[in-house]
């Protein structure tokens, strides 16, 4: 058995041993620490950014000029049922929805001093143009390169002390210290470290989504009753006693689905602010029975301005023969703040609370109007404009390159639906799971 | 300068605090890296990956040992992981089971400066080299070796045996090269 003496003797002579490290090094360090945003993610990210503002614009295009293109049908001033007009029933605007080997020595340690200078180094050819501006003079920086080229012979030359048991080839350590210290000394010049040493929160692009199901106010029967027309009975031909007893159609929940650009902003390590654009869909299902079409008979164009009466309509009477879907497309534009709630760094969990701001694009909704017995779409009767409260609990889910954070999310209405208050106080209840997918540091 | 604090201070994102940190212990965790390599450049490399990690997982730290003993333990870990990643330390890092080699029981008297002892240990080949420093340095028994290493326990005692002896056999050399030089110096 071996005494401990060597041991102790080279662990105390070992204690001692420190090295000055070049001031790259540390640069190297803050730039890490303070998390540069990888640029291999942001070609990526652009790929994908281009398409999806794209397609909210064509959403946009296409449900805005629609509207526009579309008359309005602001009263049918008359309607006949599919008997009456003795044929195929008109459709009206219905529903659209580096290496080398071990003894390579000599070359091979120059190549990897290179290659690792060149790796520390990618943007020294960049800053020599910020150089050429006057942040540090050339003489200066010279000057710091002599003394690191000291500083590194000096290193270079320690092998000497048992040069009789190896060869180790100083000329090219030597070469390889001047090619890295070179590269070293002129990004010295060109980095504030007072800049790097202060946090960044950049601003910060994803993209989000979601999918569940919403629901609306349930559509009561008795609704029926105590209802304000907002049409005049006399236009329905029908007999409203001979409808009251046909069976009125719940509103049933059913998918609900969004996509868009999302933005984010961290204002401290806990908080984040969050805001971006989004395309909501909504849907319910409803029964309703058969389908009618309304006309102008000509008598009628002298009530009711002729380009109105123009456009056929289509009505539906009340029944369970068919299931009918209402579509609601939004423009939502919401903002919210998130709150950090761990700082677990495999499953980080976050809690956001938020309003949104949107905008009805497009519908094609039929309400029941209790005057007439008939279900009939009127974009009059909508609050196109709709202010929504929403809340969800998000978990940061580890992913190569990619942030995802994901987690259920409720969202509820707080404009009501429908601009009459006689129809019912209906708001949108969403229930579904949030995606956000934002590119670069874990 | 109260670590507790430091540590504090750079978990807030204080670059300033962070810069003090690392110039405290950059020094002597280079002296540590540089046992583990073949050149001060691989040294660096060692030392800003360590660090890397350092202001990562400071989070980490509980304070129940030294700050600094932490820090190595993170600078012994990445500069192992850099000798397995690298190609030109891996061929000399497949160690092979040999017979057990009789630990020789020479303690010569250390007489070389720490530099000197430095480029000694740094001859060795990287196999031996790893262990040397891992049990005579660190303090890690040879079971310890044999879970970071991925090798046998008599792999980690056989290595270590061969690399004191080579060792304890060129710090001879030296010192007897250095008499001869200076007594031929001072004629």
């Amino acid at each position: 058995m071996y005494d401990a003496k060597f041991e102790n003797a080279v662990q105390r002579k070992m204690e001692e041993l420190e090295f000055r490290p070049s001031e790259s090094v540390w640069v190297n360090i803050e730039k890490a620490v303070a998390g540069k945003r990888r640029r291999r993610a942001i070609p990526f990210f652009w790929r994908l950014v281009v398409p999806a503002v794209l397609l909210t614009a064509a959403a946009g295009a296409y449900f805005f000029g629609e509207k526009s293109g579309k008359k309005t049908v602001a009263e049918p001033v008359a309607v006949r049922s599919q008997s009456e007009s003795g044929g195929v029933p008109k459709t009206g605007a219905g529903a659209k929805g580096v290496d080398a080997t071990r003894d390579g020595g000599i070359k091979g340690d120059v190549g990897r001093a290179v290659a690792r200078a060149d790796h520390r180094n990618r943007d020294v050819v960049k800053n020599a143009a910020r150089m050429a501006d006057g942040e540090k003079t050339d003489s200066r920086v010279a000057e710091e390169g002599a003394d690191k080229l000291v500083e590194t012979r000096d290193a270079a030359q320690r092998p000497r002390l048992a040069a009789w048991l190896f060869r180790p080839g100083l000329e090219d350590q030597r070469l390889a210290h001047h090619v890295r210290a070179a590269a070293l000394s002129a990004e010295r010049g060109m980095v504030r470290l007072s800049e790097l040493s202060r946090p960044k929160r950049p601003w910060e692009a994803g993209f989000v989504a979601g999918g569940g199901v919403d629901r609306l106010n349930r559509l009561d029967a008795s609704h029926a009753n105590t209802a304000v027309s907002y049409s005049a009975a006399s236009f329905y031909s029908l007999n409203q006693s001979a409808v009251s007893k046909n069976y009125i159609s719940d509103v049933r929940p059913d998918a609900s689905f969004y996509a868009g650009v999302y933005l984010q902003k961290a204002v401290s390590a806990r908080w984040t602010f969050n805001t971006g654009v989004d395309l909501h869909y909504y849907s319910v299902r409803m029964s309703v029975g058969q389908q009618l079409n309304t006309y102008v008979p000509a008598s009628a164009t002298l009530l009711a301005p002729v380009a109105f009466a123009a456009a056929p309509q289509t009505v539906y009477t009340v029944g369970n023969q068919q299931t009918y879907t209402n579509r609601y497309y939004m423009l939502q534009l919401p903002v919210a703040m998130q709150y950090r709630i761990n700082w677990n760094r495999m499953l980080p969990m976050f809690l956001e609370g938020g309003a949104s701001v949107s905008r009805l694009m497009g519908s094609n909704a039929l309400f029941y109007n209790p005057s007439s017995g008939l279900y009939l779409k009127s974009d009059n009767i909508l609050n196109k404009t709709q202010i929504d409260l929403s809340s969800s609990l998000l978990v940061g889910l580890p992913f190569h390159g990619v942030r995802i954070q994901a987690g259920p999310q409720v969202q509820y209405g707080l404009t009501p639906l429908l601009n009459s208050q006689g129809l019912g106080d209906q708001h949108f209840l969403y229930t579904g799971i949030r995606l956000v997918v934002l590119p670069g540091r874990k | 300068m109260d670590h507790y604090q430091l540590v504090r201070d750079c978990l807030r994102g204080d670059g300033a605090a962070q810069k003090r940190l690392y110039e405290q212990f950059a020094g002597s965790m280079l002296g540590v890296c540089y046992r583990y390599t073949k050149s001060l450049v691989d040294a660096e490399d060692v030392l800003q990956d360590g660090f890397i990690m350092v202001f990562r997982n400071l989070h980490q730290f509980n304070f129940a040992g030294e700050l600094g003993g932490w820090i190595r333990r993170i600078m012994v870990n990445t500069a192992i992981n850099y000798l397995k990643k690298n190609s030109r330390y891996q061929t000399d890092l497949l160690f092979t089971d040999g017979v057990l080699h009789p630990v020789s029981d020479d303690d010569p008297e250390v007489s070389l400066s720490t530099k000197e002892l430095a480029e000694l240990i740094r001859q060795l080949p990287p196999g031996y080299q790893t262990i040397f420093n891992l049990h005579a340095v660190e303090g890690y028994s040879h079971v310890e070796i044999g879970k970071i290493l991925g090798i046998k326990e008599g792999t980690s005692r056989s290595q270590y045996a061969r690399a004191r002896s080579l060792l304890i056999g060129w710090i001879n050399k030296f010192a007897a090269a250095k008499k001869n030089e200076s007594t031929y110096v001072r004629r």
